[in-house]
């Protein structure tokens, strides 16, 4: 082998030998590490999302009692017109006031009232279908408030109430669907 | 020094790994816990859906049960001759200040529950006082 030549090859020497020990040494501890991290992120990560999944439902059930108490109201507001004012039935909710066959004082606990889940306020009662549509049969809107205190916020849900014969009586209550959240 | 570091990474693993499998096995708890409220809270929303067709039913096919004042107990009568659709627990209960039927239904372990109150006169089950027929009075023959 020429002199040149030998000259070029690097020579194997022990602090070549330590460096590429090292070398491989380093690799390990940042891959473990960098495992490890995606490892917890990615467990986080999913954990988070059930944890999600469980908000969505429990605000799923808070919603559903909501509206048990708005159909319980308004069971109880449409049977309390019913029985005790049944004059009020086919008039708009703006004309209750000067009815004739109810006192003023009357009309309070008419269109509020409370429920396990929060006070309910009668919003509204319209006609939602005319007077006489050939079926004999008024339909009535109803819009229900119930607000909340500890989930402060007020839902409004509508119903609507079918009055037939004559005179005019109750024959169906139907949730209609909710109105909105305030 | 390489076994130190090799000491250092695998002990890092163990406990990353020990704490993935904790958050993989609360995940697993949940998620179960999850599907089974998801499906109790489904089937208290048919029993409702279904209590709530029969009442309808009932209005159409027998219109009123009795005067408005007395028509719940029949009303829980005839719902309890229907039994629940679903596996729920369902407790009705007369309210009879108001005349209304209490229906509550919870899931199994009761981790769920529903309540409604349901007025007969609301639904067209029962006859208004101003519509039953009035007695004819001695004076009006006399």
């Amino acid at each position: 082998m020429p002199a040149w030549s030998r000259s070029l090859r690097p020579p194997r020497t022990a602090t070549h030998c330590r460096q590429s020990v090292s070398a491989e040494a380093g690799f390990v501890l940042p891959l473990a590490v960098t495992v490890s991290l995606l490892l917890l992120l990615s467990s986080l990560s999913l954990q988070a999302m059930a944890l999600q999944g469980q908000f969505r439902l429990a605000a799923e059930q808070r919603l559903r009692r909501s509206e048990d108490s708005l159909v319980s109201a308004a069971h109880h507001l449409v049977a309390r017109l019913q029985r005790d004012h049944a004059c009020l039935l086919p008039a708009t909710l703006d004309r209750w006031a000067s009815a004739d066959c109810v006192a003023p004082p009357d009309l309070q606990p008419l269109s509020e009232g409370e429920t396990p889940e929060g006070r309910w306020r009668l919003l509204s009662w319209q006609a939602a279908s005319s007077p006489m549509d050939g079926s004999g049969r008024k339909v009535m809107e109803l819009l229900l408030e119930l607000s909340s205190p500890a989930a402060d916020t007020s839902l409004r849900a509508a119903f609507a109430v079918t009055l037939a014969g004559e005179p005019l009586v109750v024959s169906d209550l139907r949730l209609l669907g909710w109105r909105g959240r305030v | 020094m390489q076994l130190l570091e090799s000491m250092v990474a695998a002990a890092i693993m163990a406990a990353s790994g020990a704490a993935s499998l904790q958050l993989w096995a609360g995940l697993c708890q949940s998620t179960v816990e999850e599907t089974r409220n998801q499906g109790g809270a489904d089937q208290l929303e048919a029993e409702l859906t279904a209590i709530e067709a029969s009442l309808q039913q009932l209005a159409l096919s027998r219109g009123a049960l009795a005067p408005c004042g007395q028509a719940a107990p029949a009303l829980l009568e005839k719902l309890q001759a229907r039994p629940p659709a679903t596996t729920v627990h369902r407790d009705l209960s007369l309210l009879l200040d108001e005349d209304a039927l209490q229906v509550e239904l919870s899931s199994e372990g009761k981790a769920l529950s529903r309540r409604r109150v349901y007025n007969p006169a609301a639904l067209g089950l029962c006859t208004p006082a101003s519509s039953l027929p009035t007695d004819p009075s001695p004076e009006a023959h006399g």
